[in-house]
């Protein structure tokens, strides 16, 4: 190989390298990519579980004799409702998940062992005229530019499809903080509006004097199921949202991140705190 | 989400002044009352429900459309050890037919 092929290879190889992934973005990828899992994993487990207990208060408020007709025991819960964000929180999860496989992939082990596999066919080739440092030098050669090749087009392919994906990862996570908020007017808030009027008909039930002693026992029960729907409002929920909130911010860092190299995604750190603290308030409600 | 705040803590109100008397007649005038405000939170979720149930599919599509264009991506990474693997093939292959040459 003459000098300047040496040179252009070297240029070649640099210019590659160069144009990977800092620390810095990777980390701020990495990061999003658990979030953007971890919540849509939650979303699409708390959909049902709100459905399930507006159900249950509202099969009770009918047992008490209360203001909820008996054909709206779903009332806003629909299962189709539920099953269109069930699914939304599924795409987001599996976003999570491959943009951190994307992160990931390094392909060593292929690259390894296809370099191996090139190095058997150049000896066979070369004959005894390539001493074995000689094999190894270009085995590992052929193993390092195949690697920078991965880096180049992975980081390619994040800077392309995080910026793309940008404004439909905030707009989701907006839609999830609406039906996440007790005031939102969405499906919280129906969760929240269910759990008043039980509230209301149980109050009346236990006011009246010929309420049967099943539909006091009822209504206790109704009870229980009013307190357990505002801790997972105000509780889990609110911290549901608080992580969503990280979550959208971290994605605009993100995408500043991965088109200014010198940008420091401070608010990936609070991501992630947001996260734990949602895993917290979910084992300290339900104990899921 | 004001009119989403007011309506609940209208309700919450309602449902105080509720629990707070101990007539009956009072209880069942003021639930007719808490009845109405939660009709109208529930007729006032139901359209915006539909509303953001037509956003999530819109959004669902375009995550789908970034989640297909990694899994292209992550099969275009393992194209480049194939790559290396074609190259050793074809060296094989080179080396085989100089040998029948008797050029090796």
């Amino acid at each position: 190989m003459q000098l300047h092929q040496i040179v252009i290879a070297l240029a070649w190889a640099t210019l590659l390298s160069a144009c990977g992934l800092t620390g810095e973005q990777r980390n701020a990828a990495m990061q999003l990519g658990h979030a953007a899992q971890s919540s849509g994993d939650f979303a699409s487990d708390q959909f049902p579980k709100l459905r399930q207990m507006v159900i249950s208060m509202n099969v009770i408020d009918v047992e008490i004799g209360g203001t909820r007709k008996p054909g709206e025991l779903d009332k806003n819960f629909s299962a189709s409702t539920v099953a269109i964000r069930v699914r939304a929180a599924r795409a987001l999860a599996s976003y999570g998940e491959l943009l951190i496989a994307l992160v990931t992939e390094t392909q060593a082990a292929e690259l390894q062992q296809a370099s191996n596999d090139f190095v058997s066919s150049v000896k066979s080739i070369s004959g005894k005229r390539l001493s074995d440092a000689q094999l190894d030098a270009i085995g590992s050669t052929v193993d390092q530019v195949g690697g920078w090749i991965v880096e180049y087009k992975r980081a390619e392919a994040i800077k392309a499809i995080v910026p793309q994906a940008a404004p439909e990862v905030e707009h989701l996570c907006d839609l999830l903080i609406n039906d996440f908020s007790q005031t939102g007017q969405n499906l919280s808030q129906e969760v929240d509006a269910t759990a008043q009027r039980l509230r209301g008909d149980i109050d009346v039930a236990l006011a009246e004097k010929d309420t049967s002693f099943a539909e006091r026992s009822a209504a206790m029960q109704g009870q229980t199921l009013v307190e357990q729907a505002d801790a997972e409002l105000t509780v889990v929920n609110a911290q549901a949202i608080q992580a969503l909130k990280a979550l959208k911010t971290a994605n605009q860092d993100l995408v500043k991140a991965l088109t200014d190299q010198q940008y420091n995604a401070a608010d990936i750190e609070n991501l992630g705190e947001q996260i734990n603290m949602l895993a917290t308030a979910i084992k300290t409600v339900s104990a899921r | 989400m004001a009119i989403g705040d007011d309506l609940h803590n209208l309700a919450s109100s309602l449902l105080k002044l509720m629990q707070a008397t101990d007539s009956i007649q009072e209880k069942i005038a003021l639930r007719r009352q808490l009845t109405a405000v939660l009709e109208e939170t529930e007729r006032i979720i139901a359209v915006n429900i539909d509303t953001a149930s037509a956003e999530y599919a819109a959004a669902t599509r375009g995550i789908d459309g970034a989640s297909a264009a990694i899994n292209a991506s992550l099969e275009d990474l393992s194209k480049v050890a194939a790559t290396i693997e074609t190259v050793a093939k074809a060296i094989d292959l080179l080396s085989k037919l100089a040998a029948q040459a008797g050029l090796i």
